[in-house]
């Protein structure tokens, strides 16, 4: 075992410089989000008991309930509670995003570029990569948690005590360990690291759907989530252990499965197998958009297969979001049959504005991709021959461009389709057609200019593009933290997701409707004219 | 007078504000095989990507068939057929797959001399690119470049990764090109292969050109060099004109090796005689010989003289 890991103290220098920026950026995002969390609640509940009853009531509801988790059930509620169960759901995905790619890159990564052959010749173990991963995973998560509990500490929010504090440092570090070691994992089974990524944020996803169903109509088996156990922690509260312990066993295994796999597996090679290839190409493979398809059509299902099951997920909810008797008995008494049918759809449609939001979010992440991929196919220099040749540079970047705004279109029609579809077969008052079109006509125009942006970024400071998911990221948290955080009004407005906040329970606004046309069309061909004047990074 | 395919005129191109091309000059004419020489860093790539419209110079112009580089690359480039350095492939696709996109965007379909090439270069079509090692994706360019009818061929270091057998099979497919009239401009570094194959070079370094010209023009025009033995010491060499570099292999200094200017040969001779020679050897210079010089720390001053 020390034999294999031997030098894995260099190897964890060298990752720790080489991730230093990215993980330095990540730590901020993570610290500025708890700290103005904690900062927010305890505001509002030292403003006096209406602001703290309204929160309670607002996260009550299903649609909260579905996005950041179920509240606990206590006679009182204090800022502490509430924290806990706003944040823990959503900073154990916002820390995912940062944890695995840093463990895929480290390990993987490496192995594909080549680095890893070169080092592994020198005087280093076979699994001293996955080590060294690990052990930066370790120290920067440590480093997050103590900011955490420091943060804590220092905010002091109304109901925290040093135990609760500390117990939330920890079990934020222990998610880390667990979608961590289980990305090291990822990384071994594929040969790639496409494949190693997309498979963790398949996980990710489906650890938060089951939750999110779980959590609203059988919390018994939220256990089934990996996010879920940090849920049923009841921090502040209860302060449970055994969920943390769960997590800590899990990522052990893990980890040893992953050491276990690179202990004994060729370089470069992976569990998962790798078919044949053609000796010559299909019959359609004779253009740029057909080597867009050829190259992006496995992301592109995984992404429409993830729209339809989200889709159908969120739209199988609704039935149980639509019942307003459920949630409070007495409307029975002061309502007709036919108010209280208003109320179910007021109800329903106001969930649907609140995960409008995601539904756009996850079809420009699928568009954007695609046309990020630009840019990378550049710096990998995959794209070198295909500049040489006929296609010129306007022809390369409109296909990738097409495509990045086409998939946003496909991913946001497909999966609020499947909304709708599912939504209508469990609700008892079917929503009307004209809803639907309200999301389309919502969510497309904020689609394509949002993947527009994506497109002038790339075209015009290709090394500033990842200020996007910078951009694409505040707006939507913003947007969705607003009420909560009792913001402004207007405070989602910088990004598209504020102007389309009130769809579908009202139709988008024609202004803003041209706005986000005009400025997708716009912000298109900057991004074209912008490709063609580049100095290539070849 | 042929017509010219490529013609640089006092290329300069920055990259912030380190220099990458100082002054490049050249013109390959139509038929021509170019060499193009440079050590590491030189700028030889830079050049080719500015010819190839990849990057936009920043004074100078380059013309390709008689268009801009940079502006018209959609007419010239379906007339280049191109290897570059390193070559990248989308690991996922297979080498068959990417050397058939790769005639089919230039308009060109997998033809019989794509088979052809595959047998000669011993190229196995059906694996996956993320599994070919650097020559074997160097094959799959240079098979989509070979078996592309082109009236320019730009290889930028082309057998870097290939064994000898196979650079030999690619030495033969130039000579080839040659014969039939391409026009090739050839980045290498392996000697041997632009001597039997270029009919002139150019050499940069640092970003500048410092010589071209006709190879057997330059071997002329390069100092001679020359091993000497004599019965007694030689020590008035030192003092002859146009001896350069001048050693002395014993220690009585009766075994010289130097070089020597062409022009100052007779002199030279008179000193040797009265020394009485015992054994003389002049050898031209060997394009390694120039190469070396050029290269070096000596390079500066030579390009100086």
């Amino acid at each position: 075992m020390r034999q294999n890991n031997r030098h894995a103290g260099y190897l964890l220098k060298a990752n720790l410089k080489q991730n230093l920026k990215f993980s330095i950026v990540w730590l901020v995002i993570l610290i500025m989000m708890i700290l103005s969390g904690a900062v927010k609640l305890e505001a509002a509940f030292i403003n006096g008991a209406s602001g703290s009853k309204d929160i309670v009531k607002m996260l009550q509801a299903p649609g909260m309930a579905a996005m950041f988790g179920a509240t606990p059930k206590v006679s009182t509620y204090n800022a502490a509670i509430i924290f806990a169960g706003v944040m823990v759901v959503f900073m154990i995905i916002l820390q995912a995003l940062w944890i695995m790619p840093l463990m895929i890159r480290d390990t993987r990564g490496q192995e594909e570029n080549g680095l890893l052959e070169m080092v592994r010749a020198r005087d280093v173990g076979r699994t001293a990569d996955v080590t060294a991963a690990f052990w930066e995973l370790l120290l920067v998560s440590f480093v997050m948690a103590a900011a955490y509990f420091a943060s804590l500490l220092a905010v002091n929010m109304d109901g925290t005590d040093m135990t609760g504090d500390l117990l939330f440092a920890i079990a934020m570090l222990i998610a880390n360990l667990v979608f961590g070691s289980l990305a090291l994992l990822f990384a071994q089974l594929a040969n790639n690291t496409r494949t190693a990524s997309m498979l963790s944020y398949m996980l990710l996803a489906a650890a938060y759907l089951i939750r999110l169903v779980t959590d609203l109509n059988h919390q018994q088996l939220t256990w089934l989530s990996p996010i879920g156990w940090f849920e049923k922690v009841d921090f502040y509260t209860k302060n449970q252990l055994t969920p943390l312990l769960l997590g800590l066993v899990c990522s052990i295994l893990l980890y040893g499965a992953a050491i276990a796999i690179a202990q004994n597996r060729d370089l470069g090679a992976g569990v998962l197998a790798e078919g044949k290839g053609r000796a010559t190409a299909a019959s359609w493979l004779r253009s740029v958009p057909a080597l867009i398809w050829r190259t992006e059509r496995g992301l592109l299902f995984g992404w429409l297969v993830g729209a339809i099951i989200f889709g159908g997920v969120m739209g199988s909810v609704l039935g149980g979001v639509g019942d307003i008797l459920k949630t409070n008995p007495i409307y029975r008494q002061l309502l007709d049959v036919k108010q209280i049918h208003a109320a179910n759809q007021t109800l329903v449609l106001s969930f649907l504005a609140m995960y409008m939001g995601i539904f756009v979010a996850l079809a420009v992440t699928a568009g954007v991709q695609i046309a990020f991929r630009l840019k990378h196919d550049d710096q990998l220099g995959y794209l070198g021959i295909i500049h040489a040749e006929k296609p010129t540079r306007a022809t390369i970047s409109t296909s990738y461009n097409c495509w990045a705004l086409f998939v946003g279109i496909l991913v946001l029609s497909v999966g609020l389709i499947a909304l709708f579809l599912t939504g209508n077969a469990v609700l008892s008052q079917p929503l009307p057609l004209k809803y639907l079109g309200r999301l389309f006509i919502g969510g497309l125009p904020a689609v394509l200019a949002f993947i527009a942006l994506g497109i002038a970024l790339v075209g015009l400071w290709p090394k500033l593009s990842g200020l996007f998911w910078l951009y694409m990221g505040a707006g939507l948290i913003v947007q969705v933290f607003h009420g909560l955080f009792s913001l402004p009004k207007h405070a989602g407005d910088f990004t598209p997701f504020g102007w389309i906040a009130d769809v579908p329970i009202k139709a988008l606004g024609q202004p803003w409707l041209a706005v986000m046309l005009i400025s997708a069309v716009c912000l298109l061909i900057i991004g074209i004219v912008g490709y063609r004047h580049q100095d290539l990074s070849v | 007078m042929a017509t010219s395919v490529i013609e640089l005129n006092h290329i300069q191109k920055k990259f912030g504000k380190f220099e990458a091309l100082k002054n490049v000059s050249f013109t390959l004419s139509s038929g021509q095989v170019l060499g193009f020489l440079g050590p590491n860093g030189a700028g030889k790539s830079t050049t080719i990507r500015i010819i190839l419209g990849m990057l936009k110079k920043t004074a100078g112009t380059v013309t390709v068939f008689g268009h801009d580089a940079w502006r018209d690359d959609a007419v010239i480039h379906p007339q280049i057929a191109y290897i570059p350095g390193d070559v990248y492939l989308w690991p996922n696709l297979s080498g068959g797959e990417i050397i058939d996109l790769l005639l089919r965007l230039n308009g060109r379909d997998h033809n019989q001399k794509t088979d052809d090439l595959m047998q000669r270069f011993k190229f196995d079509p059906t694996k996956k690119a993320r599994t070919y090692s650097k020559g074997n994706r160097q094959k799959v360019a240079l098979i989509a470049a070979l078996s592309q009818d082109a009236d320019l061929y730009i290889f930028d270091e082309p057998t870097s990764g290939l064994d000898p057998l196979n650079e030999q099979t690619f030495q033969q497919e130039v000579l080839k090109l040659k014969q039939a009239g391409k026009s090739v401009l050839l980045s290498s570094h392996i000697l041997s292969e632009v001597e039997r194959m270029c009919d002139s070079i150019v050499i940069i370094r640092d970003g500048s050109v410092i010589e071209s010209g006709n190879l057997d023009q330059m071997q002329h025009l390069a100092r001679l060099k020359v091993e000497v033995t004599t019965t007694t010491a030689n020590d008035d060499l030192a003092r002859v004109a146009g001896v350069h570099d001048l050693t002395f292999a014993a220690a009585d200094h009766t075994k010289a090796v130097f070089t020597a200017d062409r022009d100052e040969l007779s002199r030279i001779m008179q000193s040797l005689a009265t020394a009485s020679i015992l054994d003389l050897r002049v050898s031209p210079p060997t394009l390694e010989d120039l190469f070396m010089r050029y290269y070096g720390k000596q390079g500066e001053s030579y390009a100086a003289e």
